[in-house]
């Protein structure tokens, strides 16, 4: 061997490689069983709750005779009714605590809009192409638990300590399940099953942002889209879906700041549906919901912390 | 570093061990010498040149002037050089061949435009006695030096690989990334020059041959598919499942040089232009190193008319380019330089396969959670999905020659050309499948001149200038096809790492809104090339407008031979959104940074190394700029008796 450059070149594309697969390598991800499955069923708050224990503010002598007393087994057709009624574009909901304490979940918000009064609630009431759109919206904000303190360790074991928010390569939720579900009552025997309600609606979207408490006046809407309706039919237990948190978006760096701090995080997460109004009548309030079943994950790159230095 | 540090910081900072396919087999031990006139044997006399008369040169720029036929010398005698087409980024000369002492040359001879990547290696200690007489030749002893006119293209800007060595056999050994997935590459490779019909002729092929070594996308539930090392050792079947797969093996093959009367050339790495330059520039079909290519191109001519003929892949073209032109003052007066060079020319160019609208990965077909900032790939070619439609630009032009004296030529040009196609209609709603399109066009003017000139007589300096200037609709671009045409037809504003379906260049240009009441924009476009012999070459250019972000700039640096050491560096800034940008320190992510350099460490291995910046469809599912380092081995022999 003439030249001593001979056996070290030879033997350089043998070492890049690992150099190659350095990032692919050094993207870890936050074990799933690091990170609490979330399983539940997000019901729809009770219709009588939400129209506060009486149909119309006017009262009932102001409903139309066939108008039911409860809206119990009524339809959304008749919330958008009552709604009109009183001249209401949106009716809130506020559920600060879940029926279920052991969920991740708390300060469910609800608003039902009222797209059906020509020329009022317009700016509230455009599809996601700008297009005014005509029934009931369904928008409901709940707050989740995405990073619990036992999830905060963990990640901060995996981060060795580092707390540069540049480490997290991805943050996205993995779905099993996203159903929208209402059970439905077979009139000739009687009997009751769940069924989906996918196909009543359009213009899905389910996003997160930041958890701010109620009514704090410095809210900044930071909401991201997530999910949305095309990908509905897509999630199955059979076929998982992955969805990221865009990761330019502002709420994102404010997540991944929060994430390696080490501290629990919690996020909100709304959801949107639009019912039109040939629809309304096949949608119940009462015993529906949002069936859900995801796995949050986060990615970590320990090749950005490395090339962030350079 | 601080751009090092920009990319890395985008998680983009890929090291490779692998050269791209076409960095493999492609830097050889002698390569890369053009097509240069050949070097009289050592055995044939110095060749006394009488002092040259002053005949019209051949002038073989955008279109070959047929030698006048009133002068008997010049139009009897073959060009004794080979012209190589435009921007020819490496050329594999013929050997020097003996030939019979040549008749006076004409004072202006043109010459292999690009200077190669690596000129032919000065023979080692090991080489020198298996050659001393090309040695010799080569470094200029025993010949008396010839006063040549340099012309065409001075460096070989917008090329992205080597050409293979001549008459030599062996094997580049890396590894490389396509997508997600590192290969294991061995490229065999074999390549000959030769004369035929007293015209150099060179073939070069390969034959790339992949094994998987590990795949980084995350395991896919639906298809069960594991990914990782689970493959590790499988041979790439994609590489060879199809008849086009087989193009590329050829690496090259030419015939001729571009001021020959015919001239052919299959190439996997040049860049090509055709005509001025006002509708096809230095566009390089190679540019996104997924996928390969195999480009084509035939010109020829007689006294009176001529032609080119380009396609970007000689299987499956979408890319076709050409030139037809006539001179028709030659019919009245050939001997008058300025009649003669008189020409008017036609030139079309479409992509029957532009892209309109990209497809978005809403179905998350690799698993990793991106849907609608990644466009939709073939996770086995890693080619893009699009809907398509047919773009194409055609122009009508006439040129003429100012000066023509021994050291200086400049000729003048004006240019009108034409860009149309479809756009969509489906504004807010896009539809699926192929949306409904309303027809679009528009059009601009260039005047341009084209100065060269020579200096020195033992080391020849050439200079090469171009100046234009131009006058052009708000939704039209010069050099529609450039050099970042192949990865800008999918999605034009590279650099802003969010996939946009409707992002797609034609769009981005013809679609444009009209402000200002539709006022022209004003451009003007300066490039300037300087070669020093076979030691040096640089070339730079800006391109600028008034209105447009489309404003360009190029640097370009050749050091052919060093020792054993080799050096190539290109940087290109496209799509600036302002002149003042042209020279921020700040990326633009639409860079492109192409260094090359060679090490022979003895005559059987030499070593590779490459820091490019590649726009490919990786790991996010877009194109984007990559930092990548690669290093290959480079193993062989040459065969046969040197001429």
């Amino acid at each position: 061997m003439k030249n001593p450059l001979l056996l070290p070149l030879l033997l350089l594309p043998v070492f890049l490689p690992a150099c190659a697969f350095l990032e692919a390598a050094g993207d870890v991800e936050i074990p799933a069983d690091s990170i609490p499955h979330a399983q539940f069923l997000l019901k729809w708050p009770d219709v009588d709750k939400l129209v506060g224990g009486t149909l119309t503010k006017a009262g009932s002598g102001q409903m139309p005779s066939s108008f039911p007393t409860s809206l119990q087994d009524g339809s959304l057709a008749h919330v958008q009714g009552m709604m009109t009624i009183d001249g209401e574009c949106k009716r809130a909901y506020d559920q600060p605590a879940m029926d279920d304490p052991k969920l991740p979940l708390r300060n469910l918000h609800v608003d039902v809009i009222n797209c059906g009064i020509v020329g009022r609630c317009t700016e509230a009431c455009k599809d996601e192409y700008g297009e005014p759109f005509v029934g009931v919206r369904l928008w409901a904000r709940v707050q989740f638990n995405l990073v619990s303190a036992a999830t905060a360790a963990k990640i901060t074991e995996t981060m060795k300590g580092q707390n540069n928010p540049e480490m997290i390569a991805q943050i996205r939720l993995r779905f099993s399940k996203l159903a929208f579900v209402q059970n439905f009552t077979d009139p000739a025997t009687g009997k009751t099953s769940v069924e989906n309600i996918e196909s009543l609606f359009s213009g899905y979207e389910l996003g997160v942002g930041t958890a701010y408490p109620p009514g704090d006046p410095t809210a900044v809407n930071d909401d991201t889209p997530i999910v949305k309706q095309r990908y509905l039919s897509q999630i199955s237990p059979e076929t998982p879906q992955r969805f990221e948190l865009d990761p330019t978006s502002d709420f994102s760096l404010k997540l991944r700041t929060a994430i390696v701090t080490g501290e629990q995080v919690w996020i909100a997460v709304y959801q949107r549906i639009d019912v039109p109004e040939q629809n309304l009548y096949g949608v119940r309030m009462n015993g529906g919901g949002v069936d859900l079943d995801f796995q949050p994950e986060i990615v970590i790159s320990f090749v950005k912390t490395v090339t962030g230095a350079l | 570093m601080r751009y090092a540090k920009a990319l890395a910081s985008m998680g983009i900072w890929t090291l490779l061990a692998a050269a791209a396919p076409a960095a493999l087999s492609q830097t050889p031990p002698n390569l890369q010498t053009p097509p240069n006139p050949a070097p009289p044997s050592s055995s044939a006399p110095p060749v006394e040149l009488p002092p040259p008369p002053p005949p019209p040169p051949v002038i073989l720029d955008a279109k070959p002037e047929p030698p006048p036929v009133a002068q008997p010398p010049r139009v009897a005698m073959p060009l004794p050089v080979a012209v190589t087409p435009v921007a020819v980024p490496v050329v594999v000369p013929p050997k020097p061949t003996p030939k019979p002492v040549v008749p006076p040359l004409p004072a202006k001879v043109v010459v292999a435009p690009a200077k190669p990547v690596v000129a032919p290696t000065v023979p080692a200690a090991e080489d020198a006695s298996a050659a001393p007489d090309d040695a010799k030749v080569k470094n200029g002893e025993g010949e008396k030096k010839k006063h040549e006119f340099v012309k065409g293209e001075l460096a070989s800007v917008g090329s992205i690989g080597l050409v293979p060595w001549e008459n030599r056999v062996g094997a580049v050994v890396g590894m490389e990334r396509i997508g997600d997935v590192f290969y294991a590459a061995i490229t065999p490779s074999i390549n000959y020059s030769t004369e035929l019909n007293d015209q150099p002729f060179s073939m070069s092929f390969g034959v790339p041959l992949r094994l998987e070594v590990v795949d980084t996308r995350p395991a896919n539930a639906a298809t069960g598919d594991a990914h990782g090392w689970s493959h590790a050792g499988r041979f790439r079947k994609q590489d060879w499942d199809e008849i086009g797969d087989f193009a590329q093996i050829i690496r090259q093959i030419q015939y001729g040089g571009k001021e020959s009367h015919l001239y052919v050339d299959v190439n996997a790495f040049k860049a090509s232009s055709i005509a001025h330059g006002t509708i096809l520039k230095r566009y390089n079909p190679n540019l996104n190193l997924n996928s390969r290519q195999v480009s084509g191109e035939i010109d020829g001519f007689t006294d009176w008319v001529g032609g080119e003929l380009f396609v970007n892949n000689v299987v499956a073209p979408n890319v076709i380019g050409g030139l037809v032109f006539v001179k028709p003052l030659s019919f009245v007066n050939r001997q008058n330089y300025v009649m003669r060079s008189f020409s008017l020319g036609l030139t079309a160019v479409a992509d029957v396969d532009a892209p309109l609208r990209a497809k978005l990965d809403l179905a998350d077909v690799d698993n990793n959670g991106i849907r609608e900032r990644q466009y939709l790939v073939d996770q086995n070619t890693y080619k893009p999905f699009y809907t398509a439609t047919t773009v194409l630009a055609t122009g009508i032009d006439a040129e003429v020659k100012l000066v023509d004296t021994k050291n200086t030529d400049w000729k003048t040009y004006l240019d009108y050309s034409m860009l149309m196609s479809g756009l969509p209609t489906d504004g807010n709603h896009p539809v699926d499948g192929f949306p409904p399109t309303r027809y679009v066009s528009s059009g601009g003017l260039t005047w341009g001149n084209l100065i060269r000139l020579n200096f020195g007589n033992d080391t020849v300096h050439a200079l090469r200038l171009r100046a234009e200037v131009r006058r052009y609709d708000q939704n039209y671009l010069p050099s529609y096809f450039d050099v970042m045409y192949e990865v800008q037809r999918l999605q034009y504003r590279i650099g802003s790492r969010t996939a946009d379906p409707n992002g797609t260049k034609v769009q981005a240009i013809l679609g444009r809104p009209i402000t200002n009441d539709g006022a022209a924009v004003i451009g003007a476009y300066f490039e300037a090339s300087w070669r020093i012999a076979e030691i040096f070459a640089m070339a730079v250019g800006i391109e600028v407008n008034d209105t447009e972000p489309d404003n360009n700039l190029f640097v370009h640096l050749e050091m052919p031979e060093y020792k054993n050491f080799q050096f190539l560096a290109t940087f290109h800034r496209r799509s600036a959104t302002t002149a003042g940008n042209l020279f921020g320190f700040k990326s633009t992510g639409r860079e492109i940074f192409l260094a090359k350099a060679r090490y022979r460490v003895v005559d059987w291995f030499h070593i590779n190394a490459e820091a490019i910046t590649p726009f490919g469809i990786g790991p996010d599912s877009f194109f984007a700029n990559t930092l990548d380092f690669n290093v290959n081995l480079e193993f062989g022999f040459g065969y046969g008796a040197k001429k």
